[in-house]
């Protein structure tokens, strides 16, 4: 063998053991992929017949509702799941509900999806190593994924490693987790050089750059919360729409009211008509644990306001 | 089809397995077939326009070798070749500069301004496969190179994928032959060379440029009024990283790839910023077409034959037609005029200081003050080359004059370059000792596994924020 061929065979075995530590630490990476890891195990707890609750959502439907409060406020006192990783929206909901929920055999009675005021629209930017390590599952999943939501080789080809390689999919957690530790001013230049590029460098600032755009400006469409309304009634659930308590109030974009009118799917507005004290809201976006509580409290009023007696 | 893609490589692995089954002929026409893809994949208009390029070469070449040696129908045919790629190369790149300019000129005399109401696209490394074009017809006029006898082999050497569109700029009598002629097959030497050639390039830009364009952001998008001198010296400093890396990694997996294919492209960096002087730094940068400029224009205005003051003239002229070269930009023409400045004055100092001087700085000290000197001049060209406008670099300059302040961006930058940008100097260093490029691979296989073990746990773990194009493609 020669010595360039030994040389690459080490460097595979390199990877290889890279990718063993991977997937033993990946939780320990961050408390978001430690939440991730806990999806496989929605299956046990909205197992058919024990009428659960699933919680969908981001950071604010982790910040917003509180579960025990959910669970204790409804009838029979069900079970509450929570699907709720950081910086998704619908496409990462829906996808996950398909793979988490649908496919693992869970059957909860109700699903509350807690959006924001642009998460139900599909992303400027797909989140694509995300997507593929820890959403979308199942060849069939895989393969209309590919067709339906990626353009370009490069995309692609980085779903389907990213599916494959928990190295490759986590690849981009380690910069930041090591520079805004050990880089001084870090994350002030950070902003600073986002605010020069032009604010849309990184997905988040693309989703704030979307959110404060005028609805006309955008061209956004909505096949993911379509998608993920279907899976929800497929898995046998009622979709609860929740537009989340904000710190000034807001009404969900005309053309997914539409939708969801269309599709008849129930909207609690907590975010046009729950007026919360600014206290609530520590950074100015999510709310504290009090107002999870408060506001879950309305929401389990409003939830049996509507159901059917 | 960027180098950095993954379309790229497997495009490539099906190329190299091709040319591996089949023989010489096979090989060529492969390779061209997968050169006319390769550019196709950028814009398949544009192939029109190597195909007329490699059309007019092609036969300029022919007809003026078939005549005799005085016949003043060679001229005519090198001339010929000459106004149609300068012609090519004028109305795509330069054009809308000089309508620009000629509007402004109009506007302030009062008269209407021409305003055609549309834009020319520049094709993709149209300076390249010109200057490369233009070289064989006139080697051939020189009577240096043996004119191309298959069209489809002439056409190879215009269009050959790794350096088709940045280089390096090859010449007729280096590559020509290794089209014609059958090639080496990739054995344990090539691939080991062009393992390490390809990592390198990697590295370079996906690591180095691409990361340090991120951070060269702030500098030359913020108005500089805002700016405190450390962050327009440390902007200036990931800019010069930036452009190394993506030109010099680009050129090195160029040539790697080549290597695998079984050809031997010419070295187009050496450690450009070790160098002591501005005469070194052009031997190291971008030498493919420092010695085109060279060759092809300084020696043909007369070079250092005619005196002192035709010899400056020789030189600030190849200088500021080489930035033109780079684009249609009066910054680009700065920056040349500052290199060919500088190259005068220090041919100017070379001549007059005493023996001395000579003795000082041949000692380590006197070699830290002229690399130093020599870096941060490069850098200040750096700046011209970057900035969007004339007035931007001016006020950037001016910046530098401003109250020295130490902020959160300094601090980040000074980090990361030295993150990204120190273990490679380090490396260059040592194959600056060792005298060549390709020292490391004759070194112990565990050192090889370690640099490329260092460089696959960069690339993987330290991607840039944002992907960013090779600069020089819109040369």
């Amino acid at each position: 063998m020669s010595a360039e061929r030994l040389i690459l065979c080490l460097l595979v075995a390199a990877l290889l053991a890279m990718e063993a530590v991977t997937r033993l630490a990946e939780p320990s990476l961050s408390k978001d992929i430690a939440h991730m890891h806990t999806f496989p195990q929605l299956a046990e707890t909205l197992a058919p017949g024990r009428a659960g609750v699933l919680v969908v959502g981001n950071s604010l439907a982790r910040c917003g509702i509180d579960p025990a409060t959910l669970s204790e406020g409804l009838p029979g006192h069900p079970p509450v799941g929570l699907m709720v990783p950081d910086a998704t929206a619908a496409i990462e909901w829906a996808w996950g509900y398909r793979r988490h929920v649908l496919q693992a055999g869970a059957r909860p009675d109700r699903v509350i999806i807690m959006t924001g005021r642009t998460h139900l629209e599909d992303p400027a930017v797909v989140q694509t190593p995300r997507l593929g390590a820890f959403f979308v599952g199942g060849a069939g999943d895989r393969l209309a994924f590919l067709r339906e939501e990626l353009d370009g080789f490069e995309e692609k080809a980085a779903f389907l490693l990213s599916s494959a390689s928990r190295l490759f999919a986590n690849r981009g957690r380690i910069q930041p987790l090591l520079f805004y530790h050990a880089v001084p001013g870090y994350e002030t230049a950070v902003n600073r050089i986002n605010i020069a590029a032009g604010g849309g460098v990184t997905p988040q600032a693309d989703a704030k750059a979307a959110d404060e755009a005028p609805l006309a400006t955008r061209s956004r469409t909505l096949r993911n919360v379509a998608r993920l309304i279907d899976a929800v009634r497929e898995s046998g659930a009622e979709p609860i729409v929740v537009t989340a308590p904000l710190p000034e109030r807001w009404s969900l974009p005309e053309p997914v009211a539409d939708l969801l009118r269309e599709r008849a799917v129930r909207v609690v507005p907590l975010g046009a008509e729950l007026a919360l004290p600014a206290e609530r809201f520590p950074d100015g976006y999510h709310l504290d644990p009090e107002g999870a509580r408060l506001a879950t409290e309305e929401l389990v009023r409003r939830i049996g306001e509507a159901a059917p007696e | 089809m960027w180098f950095n893609s993954f379309a790229f490589w497997i495009f490539f692995a099906l190329v190299a397995l091709g040319c591996r089954l089949a023989g010489h002929r096979v090989q060529n026409r492969l390779l061209l077939a997968a050169s006319y893809f390769f550019y196709g994949c950028w814009d398949w208009r544009f192939l029109s326009l190597i195909l007329i390029t490699t059309a007019v070469d092609f036969t300029a070449a022919r007809r003026l070798s078939a005549l005799p040696d005085g016949d003043p129908g060679r001229k005519r045919w090198v001339a010929a070749s000459m106004t149609i790629n300068l012609g090519i190369l004028g109305l795509f790149k330069y054009f809308g500069f000089f309508v620009n300019e000629l509007d402004r000129l109009l506007a302030a005399v009062g008269l209407p301004e021409l305003n055609p109401g549309f834009r020319l696209l520049l094709p993709a490394g149209i300076s390249f496969y010109t200057f490369q074009a233009l070289s064989y017809t006139i080697d051939v006029y020189r009577g240096r190179t043996r004119p191309a006898k298959s069209f489809w082999d002439f056409a190879l050497f215009i269009s050959f994928f790794p350096q088709l569109v940045a280089g390096p700029i090859e010449r007729s009598d280096h590559l020509l032959p290794q089209v014609v002629n059958p090639r080496p097959r990739c054995d344990a030497r090539r691939f080991r060379e062009g393992l390490f050639l390809v990592f390198s390039g990697l590295f370079l830009k996906v690591v180095l440029a691409d990361n340090m364009a991120w951070l060269v952001t702030v500098p030359f998008a913020e108005p500089p009024a805002q700016l405190a001198p450390v962050e327009v010296l440390l902007g200036v400093y990931a800019f010069a990283f930036q452009i190394y890396g993506d030109f010099a990694g680009y050129s090195a997996i160029a040539i790697g790839v080549a290597k695998w294919l079984g050809f031997d492209l010419m070295e187009n960096f050496r450690r450009p910023y070790f160098a002591l002087n501005p005469q070194e730094f052009w031997r190291r940068w971008h030498i493919s077409l420092s010695t085109w400029l060279r060759d092809y224009l300084y020696i043909s205005l007369g070079g250092n034959r005619q005196g002192k003051w035709l010899t400056a003239r020789n030189l600030m002229l190849t200088m500021v037609l080489g930035g033109l070269w780079h684009g249609a930009a009066w910054t680009f023409v700065i920056w040349g005029a500052i290199h060919g400045g500088w190259l005068v004055a220090h041919r100017v100092w070379v001549e007059r200081r005493g023996e001395a001087w000579s003795r000082w700085l041949a000692s380590p000290a006197g070699r830290v003050v002229c690399w130093l000197v020599t870096f941060h001049l490069v850098c200040l060209t750096w700046l011209f080359f970057r900035a969007g406008t004339l007035d931007q670099a001016l006020g950037m300059l001016a910046a530098l004059g401003g109250e020295w302040r130490w902020t959160d961006y300094a601090a980040t930058c000074a980090t990361l370059i030295a993150f990204f940008a120190g273990p490679w100097l380090l490396l260059d260093a040592w194959l600056e000792k060792k005298g060549g490029t390709l020292a490391l691979t004759g070194a112990a296989w565990p050192w090889r596994f370690a640099v490329y073990l260092y460089i696959v746990a960069m690339l993987l773990f330290f991607p840039p924020p944002m992907p960013v194009e090779f600069i020089y493609f819109q040369f």
